[in-house]
């Protein structure tokens, strides 16, 4: 019997009616009286410089309103969180080919986008460099002034003496890993709907499909020249995001606003598929060089990491990426020496940024693929290996990290993995089964991991949380940290509802506004249930002091001896004594006392220093351990995921049905990761523009999944609540990898596991005139 | 998207007589699977078609019947009425199996067999195992009827000799005597909404262990699915083994290199055809093979 009454319990997720019956209004849905529809207009090549533009054919278009340019941009021609190099309008550069040139506004979208082919722009077409180590070269084309050597970030790690530790080997290995450019892939393409300067309110509105809504309220500010209270987002029901509509919604948001104020109409934008994957950021390719000393009996004794990411046009994220690549880059391993360096590097391919995982699912393919070889030169079991160099209660990370703060899993996720899979009967079935099928062979990995839960030292970490108790005992939450899909609407209504010791069904939750909630920062990096859940807690807690305190006068008994639960508040002592929720509300507000409570939770202190590559980077990790088991068809390239089975230390689950989505959700993705899944860049083009060939994971190629809930609660979370979003998908790529090559003998070091390298060991690509299936 | 007009015929006659007059400006959609998506890709270079003719009214040119010992399916039988059909899946069970492995259960539910034919993918997955049934199609324009092996539609990438007033009426094939093996297989990359990197369809009929009539196509291997024919002659007479496969595999793998010429596909296709040849013969060899 679990000791919570809502929380920790599989309660129904609060916005599942409104989706699943079609009612729930996407940003794309919406329309305002006199609304116009903007358009883009976007680069013709991958690096130029833009010579002339002339609009004057697409502004005589009738049903043309405004045709722009940069310099109709009347504040910062950029943007950017971290480097803010981004151009809402190409001024006299385009540095990828998602870059926007101009913009028009006309009274039908058919209009906007005749009249987008009326632009005439004159390039200049400049060389451009596709490649992270050729951007590094001495001459090499460069894309931005501030960076004459086309780096976008270094970051590294130094711990204890590198070649001391790797004098102390006695196998030295070393191998490289590559991966590849991935597609969010959310289901509703990028969509807003700007409604020009409110006339009385002095402040304009976007509603849109927005993840980072503070960050893109920073950015749309800034373009247009106006304080932040003058510009407000409200988020609509957004179609997944996964990490990705933060900086495209940026672009896409301010140049609404842009194109709103020129005309004085409602702006409507969206996306098509093909824009949306043109445009938009895409996780970063790495090139992961990996060295490694160990010793005989298994110990290693130094690791030496060298990692390239391809940053594309702009910095977007990848500052922040890469560093959580260089602290997570050795894995979840007691290691003594470490010397880790990551490059992000400017190259004129689409920009790369924030996705799920957020630099962890590059290093932890490498990484645990890397394991594996490694085990298998020292004839070793990859268990065995990985058992023997696991973080443990009080180990030291390669940041020189303590990790006493909270319970290190690793090796307890692993074992319940390895016992639900019954993994060392498996490997004896499947090794029998290799040596009598010649066109069939199969297999099963392993790979485990350790994160960083929230920001860490990438910067502030706070959240806060609005908790509103009406006269009737019914209750209005919001939060600034954002529904995509997760479930946090959900959580916070589970948290809340413990609290107060009521029904979830007595609160709703209010849409996410800039100008109403508190900035909370992003909601990314797996934070939304720690801090903004520990938010809710803060405020309804406090709630239920005061409503607490008054129905004790009521019924004459010490507050500490009252408890609610199911809407009634009661003595624990003489459950007689009680008090309906509603009647303690009236009272309490009869007394006139405050009845909202604004909640605030601030991060644990974390440290980082960059100069010396050291620091207590995250004030608490997860860990987990995931095992695929495949078919490969030997014959074919097809490889099959026969199971999977992923367990994750959540601290505490608080809707746990909610967990297991996660989990479900991420291992899809991570086979599409690890199978099926790549943009392909061509020079900068790129050639996959929909779903016919980017390849996604189909209902029908995800195989069962076992998920393994595994509880150790965290001092810092909600209830003891951690995270889970992200861990969900870093591991499963390398596991099937590790699969693979126990199917075939052979190890595939690069991403996508695809037809073609599964068979041959290496890509092939086409090189495609045009796309589809149809000819005309 | 496209801008044209939509025409519905609610005849065949009237169907025809449209295309007699209009048909340079007209494409014809059934199910518009293919069509589709070239009408929202809003190709610059592509006025596009004046007109669409749906013939989706058309009930005369849908179902699967049994005439005598033909069988007959109409133009616009969908994909999932293939699969599903009894009589498909008793006499010819592996043109159900690759009209399952169409796309996804929405594609097969509007795609059809005609579509399918007409639009002349390569990689078209009804095709091969039509080729190896000896499929005939029935074209029809307002001047009349022909009849032309399907084969002979058929005459290169998206493109067939169909004229362009003609419709596409059904497609018909003797049923295969008692104890023919049939097999298809397909290799994609996943396994829903997965256009085929390779198909191979085998009908074979075996007395004894020996083949009698063998007949081989391929799909996503050559500019249209075809069959071939130096696999089958190399195949007739012999005892079905699995070196015998193997050895037909490896013909066939020549013999569509011989045909493309070394391609940025073919250190893939090729091995690759030989072990699905291999396998279709073995499959269909086997006793009550499906």
């Amino acid at each position: 019997m679990s000791q919570f009454r809502s929380v920790n319990h599989p309660v129904r997720r609060v916005d599942a009616y409104e989706k699943v019956t079609g009612r729930a209004k996407y940003a794309a849905d919406l329309r305002f009286d006199g609304m116009v529809w903007g358009k883009v207009l976007r680069s013709r090549y991958p690096h130029a410089r833009i010579r002339s533009i002339n609009a004057e054919k697409a502004r005589s278009l009738p049903g043309v309103l405004a045709v722009l340019t940069a310099q109709d941009v009347p504040g910062a021609k950029t943007f950017g969180i971290v480097v803010p190099n981004q151009y809402l309008l190409a001024d006299d550069r385009v540095r990828y080919l998602g870059d926007g040139v101009a913009l028009v506004a006309a009274e039908t979208e058919s209009i906007a986008q005749a009249a987008l082919a009326l632009i005439e722009v004159e390039y200049e077409e400049l060389p451009g460099v596709f490649d992270p180590l050729a951007a590094l070269e001495k001459g090499a084309p460069t894309l931005h002034a501030e960076a004459p050597d086309n780096l976008a970030v270094h970051h590294h790690v130094q711990k204890g003496d590198l070649a001391a530790g790797m004098a102390e080997a006695d196998l030295v290995l070393e191998r490289e890993y590559r991966t590849q450019f991935i597609e969010h892939a959310y289901i509703e393409p990028e969509a807003v709907l700007a409604l020009p300067t409110h006339p009385f309110g002095h402040y304009l509105t976007i509603y849109g499909s927005f993840q980072n809504i503070y960050n893109i309220r920073r950015s749309v500010a800034k373009v247009l020249a106006l304080p932040l209270n003058r510009v407000r987002l409200v988020q609509a029901t957004l179609g997944g995001s996964f990490g990705g509509k933060d900086e495209v919604m940026h672009a896409m948001a301010g140049r609404a606003a842009l194109l709103a104020q020129a005309t004085g109409r409602p702006v409507k934008m969206v996306n098509s598929r093909e824009e949306s994957i043109l445009e938009s950021y895409k996780r970063h390719p790495y090139i992961l060089r990996y060295q490694a000393g160990v010793k005989k009996d298994g110990t290693i004794s130094a690791m030496k990491i060298e990692v390239y990411a391809d940053a594309g046009a702009y910095a977007s994220m990848t500052p922040f990426v890469t560093w959580r690549s260089v602290v997570q880059a050795t894995g979840p391993y007691q290691v003594p020496h470490v010397r880790t360096d990551i490059y992000g590097v400017y190259t004129n391919n689409t920009y790369t940024g924030a996705m799920r995982g957020f630099g962890s699912p590059q290093v932890c393919f490498a990484n645990e693929s890397f394991m594996d070889e490694i085990a298998l030169e020292l004839g070793m079991d990859p268990i065995e290996f990985r058992m023997k160099n696991a973080l443990v209660d009080g180990s030291v990370t390669a940041t020189g990290q303590v990790l006493n703060r909270h319970r290190v899993s690793l090796k307890e996720v692993l074992s319940q993995a390895l016992e639900a899979v019954q993994y060392q009967d498996k490997v004896r079935e499947y090794r029998r089964f290799n040596e009598t099928n010649a066109e069939k062979k199969r297999g099963i990995g392993v790979a485990v991991s350790y994160r960083g839960v929230s920001l860490g030292g990438e910067g502030t970490d706070a959240a806060g949380a609005y908790v509103s108790v009406q006269q009737d005992g019914s209750v209005i939450i919001h939060s600034g940290l954002v529904e995509m899909g997760q479930g946090l609407r959900t959580i916070y209504t589970q948290i809340v509802a413990e609290e107060l010791g009521i029904s979830a069904d007595r609160i709703v939750f209010l849409d996410t506004d800039t100008s109403v909630n508190l900035d909370s920062g992003p909601t990314v990096a797996s934070r939304s249930t720690i801090m903004g859940g520990s938010a809710m807690k803060d405020a309804a807690g406090r709630l239920r002091l005061t409503i607490h305190g008054v129905a004790a006068d009521k019924l004459e008994v010490a507050q500490d001896d009252l408890t609610g639960e199911a809407g009634i508040i009661y003595s624990r002592n003489n459950p007689e004594k009680k008090i309906t929720f509603e009647e303690a509300v009236r009272h309490t507000a009869l007394r006139g006392l405050r009845l909202t409570e604004l909640g605030w939770y601030q991060g644990p202190k974390v440290s980082w220093d960059e100069e010396h590559g050291q620091g207590d980077a995250y004030f608490t990790y997860v860990y987990a351990a995931n095992v695929a088991e495949v078919e490969v068809d030997a014959e074919t390239g097809q490889v099959e995921v026969l199971r999977f089975t992923a367990a994750h230390d959540v601290g505490r689950a608080i809707n746990p049905e909610n967990v297991r989505g996660q989990i479900y959700g991420g291992v899809a993705m991570a086979l599409g990761y690890g199978l099926l899944e790549e943009v392909e860049m061509d020079k900068g083009v790129t050639r996959n523009l929909n779903f016919d060939e980017y390849f996604v994971a189909t209902t029908m190629d995800v195989p069962d999944i076992q998920a393994i809930i595994v509880e150790n609660p965290d001092e810092f979370g909600p209830y003891g609540a951690k995270s889970v979003g992200e861990p969900t998908l870093e591991i499963g790529a390398p596991a099937i990898a590790n699969a693979i090559a126990f199917a075939t003998g052979k190890r595939l070091r690069e991403l996508p596991m695809d037809l073609e390298r599964v068979l041959l060991g290496h890509s092939l690509r086409e090189r495609r005139t045009k796309r589809g299936s149809v000819e005309r | 998207m496209k801008e044209f007009d939509f025409v519905r015929a609610g005849t065949l006659s009237e169907a025809l007589e449209f295309l007699a007059v209009r048909h340079t400006a007209t494409r014809v959609i059934a199910g518009g699977t293919d069509l589709m998506i070239t009408l929202r890709r809003n190709d610059p270079s592509w006025p596009g078609p004046g007109y669409i003719l749906d013939l989706t009214g058309l009930d005369c040119l849908r179902g699967i019947s049994r005439e005598g010992d033909r069988i007959r399916i109409g133009a616009l039988t969908t994909h999932t009425q293939l699969a599903e059909s009894p009589l498909l899946k008793d006499k010819v069970p592996f043109l159900s199996a690759a009209a399952f492995s169409v796309g996804s259960p929405q594609i097969r539910n509007r795609g059809t067999i005609g579509g399918n034919i007409i639009n002349a993918s390569p990689a078209a997955d009804t095709l091969p195992p039509l080729l190896a049934l000896e499929a005939r199609c029935r074209l029809v324009s307002r001047e009349g009827e022909r009849d032309v092996s399907l084969t002979e539609l058929l005459t290169g990438p998206y493109r067939t000799s169909l004229r362009p007033q003609e419709i596409l009426k059904e497609v018909y094939f003797q049923i295969p005597g008692e104890g023919t093996g049939f097999s298809f297989q397909k290799v994609g990359r996943r396994k829903a909404l997965s256009i085929s990197r390779l198909s191979v369809a085998v009908l074979l009929s075996l007395v004894e262990g020996q083949v009698g009539k063998a007949r081989v196509a391929v799909g996503a291997a050559l500019a249209n699915a075809a069959r071939l024919p130096e696999v089958e002659e190399f195949l007739e007479g012999r005892l079905l083994d699995r070196d015998v496969a193997q050895e037909a595999g490896k013909l066939a793998a020549e013999k569509v290199v011989e045909i493309t010429g070394r391609r940025w596909s073919t250190p893939y296709k090729e091995p690759v055809l030989l072990a699905l040849v291999r396998r279709a013969l073995l499959a269909a060899g086997a006793p009550q093979s499906p």
